[in-house]
């Protein structure tokens, strides 16, 4: 089910309050997975680092955009035109 | 052609992503925002490159991913040469990144091959659909979802293993819970 597990991760614009729903979502689709992928490792476990996974990269993502790149890209506007267009 | 406007936009909204992107790759923060850093200044000296209309955020992605790799390789290299002294460092990777409560995750997905830790990251925190974390890697969707589910097992082994390591720490040392091990 790619579809399914790809818009269940984390999305780019991530906020805070979305992330119950997510982890629900998460769950149920636990629980959909073929037998064979169920055994092979504690559900448990998996969840929780896919859990924790996306919790450390949100961590990140919720740091903004530091001073320097904010900076780094107006000054890159101020070169006349973008590329070698 | 796209707009000088429209491509800072583009890139300032997704800076936030790719620093995530990068700490998740190389686990040190200060690597991760040279890493984006360089991904800014490719991508604008690269803009011709970009088709307007597909996803600019995949794109930078791609150009960040890349880089990565080959300083990746040329690292590995120095590895070899200065007797794993970088090798040793990513080992302490909670040390370098001050985000002290995901040390141990951190830890397991830098012992992950790099290839299979790009497509977990894409694939499970990223949120991109296999077939754009494919395209960003440049190989088979088949590919990164196998990569996906070894990553996965592989991290739940060490970090199931390193649990049981610490209980056993934990009780020869009377019920101290150590706060940090060394693989």
């Amino acid at each position: 089910m790619p579809q399914a597990e790809s818009r269940e991760a984390a999305s780019l614009d991530t906020q805070p309050g979305q992330e119950e729903s997510q982890e629900k979502k998460h769950v149920d689709r636990e629980k959909a997975l073929p037998p064979q992928e169920r055994g092979r490792l504690s559900q448990d476990i998996q969840r929780r680092i896919g859990l924790q996974l996306r919790a450390m990269y949100t961590d990140v993502v919720n740091e903004g955009v530091p001073d320097r790149f904010a900076e780094l890209i107006r000054r890159l506007d101020k070169h006349d035109k973008p590329g070698k267009q | 052609m796209t707009a000088p406007d429209d491509v800072r936009g583009a890139m300032l909204a997704a800076v936030p992503n790719l620093r995530a992107f990068a700490v998740s790759l190389c686990g040190d923060i200060d690597r991760a925002n040279d890493l984006v850093q360089e991904t800014l200044l490719r991508a604008w000296s690269h803009l011709e490159s970009f088709e307007p209309g597909t996803n600019m955020s995949a794109w930078l992605f791609t150009i960040l991913r890349n880089h990565f790799r080959t300083e990746y390789r040329k690292r590995r290299r120095e590895v070899e040469d200065v007797d794993g002294g970088y090798a040793e460092r990513l080992t302490t990777p909670e040390a370098q990144t001050g985000h002290i409560e995901f040390g141990e995750l951190r830890q397991a997905l830098l012992q992950l091959p790099p290839d299979q830790r790009e497509a977990l990251i894409l694939i499970g925190a990223s949120g991109f659909s296999y077939e754009e974390a494919a395209q960003i890697c440049d190989c088979a969707v088949g590919t990164i979802k196998s990569r996906v589910n070894r990553a996965r097992s592989k991290l739940a082994e060490i970090l199931t293993i390193e649990r049981v390591e610490e209980l056993e720490q934990a009780s020869e040392a009377g019920g101290d819970i150590p706060t940090s091990r060394v693989a």
